[in-house]
C-alpha cells in the first residue's frame, strides 16, 4: 500500500493503519532498532511502541517520509531502552562504539552552555553535512543515525571497509573542527 | 556537550538526506560492470547475504507477534437500545481532588461528553465520560475489579501501558440511564469518591463554544435550506484551526424532531489546511471512496453536488470544495435517507455569510 493511503488510515483513525505500517516497514523499523539494542525482544518491544508513538502523532502531523518518520521515531525509543538497559550492564552491539566515535567528535574547549539546545546543534550538523561530499555524507548518516556496522556499510555502498573506517575518521576530525568553530564543546 | 546529546541531535536530520543515504552509490552500476569482485569483497557481500537471511528469519518472528501488547482486550461499551431524543444532563464531580483544576469540556454534541481536569502543575489529569451511548473503546487491561459506585455495579480495570498504569473506573447510573468512565494515571487520585461526587450542577460551558464564531467565519456558515417538517437544528458543535492544530476545522450541526433519533440528519464540514497549492478534489474523494470501500460492501455512486465532485455512499453523501491550500468535506447522513433525500439536502445547502 501506498505511504499516502497508510497515511490517510491514520487519519481516518483506521487501526488497519497499524497493520499496514506493520508490513510495509516492520522489518525496516527492526533492523534500526536492533542495530542499536542489539536485542530481538527489546527490538520487538521498540517497534510495538514505534507504531503506538506513530497513531499519537498522525494525525496531525502528516509525514513527507513516513519511512524515516518512523525510523526517527524508532531510533529515539531505542536509545532510551539502551540507555536503560546499559545501566543495567546489557547490551552489546554497535551502540557503545557509535558513542565512542562521536564522543571523539565533541571539542575538548569551547563555549559552555547550560542546557544545551538540541535543535541548534542539529542545524549546525545540519551545516557541516551540507558542505560534505555526497558519499562521506551518506557514509556518516549510515553509521551515525542508522548505527550500521562498517561491513554494512561497505556492503551498501560496494567500498572497502579500510576505505569506510578512513571516511568516518576523517568526517569526524572535520564535524570536531566545525563544532569548535560553532563554539561547542564539553 | 555529551556524546549521547550529539547522538540525539543527529536523529533529527533532514529526512531527504537520510532518504539519499539509503539509495547506492551511483557508481555502484559501473564498479560491478568494470572490475570482477576480489576476495575481500567477496566475503563481504557473503556476509552481507548471510546477515540478510538472519534478518528475515527474525521478521519472520517478528510478524507473529501480537501489535497489541498483553492479551487481554476489553471493549468497554455502555450499551441502550432506546431511540428516544435525549439531552446530556449537566453531570460532574462536586469533590474535586486537591491540586486539580477543571481544564476541558467538550460540548454535547455526540452522545458523549468529555470534561477533564488537570493537576496544577499540569502532569496528570483525569478523565470523565458522559455517556448517553458508546464507549470508552478497547483497552488492555491487566486487572479487573468488582466495585459499587452510588450503590451500582461497577468495574475497575487498570490499563497497563508503555509508560504507566491508567485505572479506568466505568458503570452505568439507572437513575439517570447514562453511563460513565473515569480515566487517571495519578495513583494518589481516590477514583470511587470522585465518582461517588457526581451530581447535577450548573451547565458547564464547553472550552470551544467561544470560538465558535472564529470557525463560522474561517469555514463558512453552511446550512441545509430543504429540512423535512419537523425537524430543526438540535445541536451544533465547531471547532476553528487554532484549535486543531492549525490544520483542521470543523462545523458539526444535527437536526432532529426532539423525539426521536430514528429522523436525524447529520451535516459535517471538515476543513483542511494543507501546504499544496493545487488540490485535486477528484483526487480526494477517490481516497474517501478507497477508505470506505474497505468497510463496506454497498457501491458509492458518483454524483456532482452543486458543480462539486461528490458521492453517494449508503446513507451517506459527500463532495469536496478544494482551493488554494485548503480543502473542505462536507457530509449530509441519516438513517433511512434515499439517494434522493440525499440529493435534495446537498443541493438546499446553503452559506449565510462571507467568510475567509
Amino acid at each position: 500500500m501506498e505511504d499516502s493511503k497508510i497515511i490517510d488510515l491514520y487519519f481516518a483513525r483506521n487501526e488497519q493503519a497499524i497493520t499496514e505500517t506493520d508490513q510495509k516497514y516492520g522489518r525496516y523499523c527492526f533492523t534500526l532498532a536492533n542495530a542499536i539494542l542489539n536485542s530481538q525482544q527489546d527490538s520487538e518491544e521498540t517497534v510495538n511502541d514505534t507504531y503506538w508513538k506513530t497513531w499519537d502523532s498522525i494525525p496531525p502531523k502528516r509525514p513527507v517520509v513516513f519511512k524515516l518518520f518512523l525510523a526517527k521515531i524508532t531510533r529515539n525509543l531505542a536509545f532510551t531502552r539502551w540507555r536503560e538497559a546499559s545501566a543495567q550492564k546489557r547490551g552489546g552491539g554497535q551502540m557503545e562504539a557509535v558513542l565512542e566515535e562521536l564522543e571523539g567528535c565533541i571539542p575538548a574547549t569551547g563555549s559552555v552552555e547550560d542546557g544545551l539546545n538540541l535543535q541548534d546543534l542539529t542545524a549546525a550538523i545540519q551545516r557541516f553535512l551540507s558542505t560534505q561530499e555526497e558519499q562521506s555524507r551518506n557514509v556518516f548518516l549510515r553509521r551515525y543515525f542508522f548505527v550500521e556496522s562498517t561491513a554494512e556499510i561497505a556492503a551498501r555502498y560496494h567500498m572497502k571497509p579500510d576505505t569506510v573506517l578512513r571516511t568516518l575518521s576523517r568526517t569526524r576530525s572535520k564535524l570536531k573542527e566545525y563544532l569548535r568553530k560553532e563554539g561547542y564543546g564539553l | 556537550m555529551k556524546k549521547e546529546e550529539l547522538f540525539l541531535a543527529i536523529g533529527d536530520i533532514d529526512s531527504a538526506w537520510l532518504e539519499r543515504s539509503e539509495m547506492p552509490s551511483h557508481r555502484k552500476e559501473e564498479l560491478i560492470m568494470k572490475r570482477k569482485p576480489t576476495r575481500l569483497l567477496r566475503n563481504v557481500l557473503i556476509a552481507a547475504a548471510i546477515m540478510t537471511i538472519l534478518a528475515v528469519s527474525v521478521y519472520a518472528g517478528v510478524n507473529q507477534s501480537n501489535i497489541r501488547r498483553g492479551s487481554n482486550i476489553v471493549d468497554i461499551v455502555v450499551e441502550t437500545e432506546s431511540n428516544e431524543y435525549r439531552e446530556v444532563p449537566p453531570l460532574y464531580p462536586q469533590r474535586i481532588p486537591e491540586g486539580y483544576k477543571l481544564y476541558f469540556v467538550s460540548d454535547t454534541f455526540s452522545l458523549q461528553q468529555t470534561i477533564i481536569y488537570r493537576d496544577i502543575e499540569e502532569k496528570q489529569e483525569i478523565e470523565l465520560r458522559i455517556m448517553v451511548s458508546g464507549g470508552v473503546g478497547e483497552r488492555d487491561v491487566s486487572n479487573t475489579e468488582d466495585v459499587t459506585v452510588k450503590g451500582y455495579p461497577a468495574k475497575l480495570y487498570t490499563w497497563h501501558t508503555w509508560f504507566n498504569d491508567i485505572r479506568i473506573l466505568t458503570w452505568k447510573d439507572e437513575e439517570w440511564n447514562v453511563g460513565f468512565s473515569i480515566e487517571t494515571a495519578d495513583p494518589e487520585v481516590d477514583i470511587l469518591d470522585f465518582a461517588e461526587s457526581i451530581d447535577i450542577g450548573e451547565p458547564l460551558v464547553p472550552t470551544y463554544s467561544a470560538e465558535w464564531g472564529q470557525a463560522l467565519n474561517e469555514i463558512g456558515d453552511y446550512r441545509i435550506t430543504a429540512l423535512p417538517d419537523g425537524l430543526e437544528e438540535a445541536r451544533f458543535s465547531a471547532c476553528p484551526l487554532k484549535y486543531g492544530n492549525d490544520w483542521q476545522s470543523y462545523i458539526r450541526r444535527l437536526y432532529s424532531d426532539k423525539i426521536t433519533t430514528d429522523r436525524d440528519i447529520l451535516f459535517s464540514i471538515d476543513h483542511f489546511v494543507s501546504e499544496n497549492e493545487e488540490i485535486d478534489p477528484n483526487e480526494k474523494l477517490s481516497c474517501y471512496i478507497q477508505l470506505y470501500m474497505t468497510n463496506h460492501d454497498d457501491p458509492c455512486e458518483l454524483v456532482t453536488v452543486q458543480g462539486m465532485p461528490g458521492a453517494i455512499a449508503g446513507e451517506k453523501i459527500v463532495w469536496y470544495l478544494c482551493g488554494d491550500g485548503f480543502y473542505t468535506r462536507f457530509e449530509i447522513s441519516g438513517k433511512g435517507l434515499t439517494p434522493e433525500d440525499l440529493r435534495m439536502l446537498a443541493e438546499s445547502v446553503v452559506c449565510m455569510n462571507d467568510h475567509s
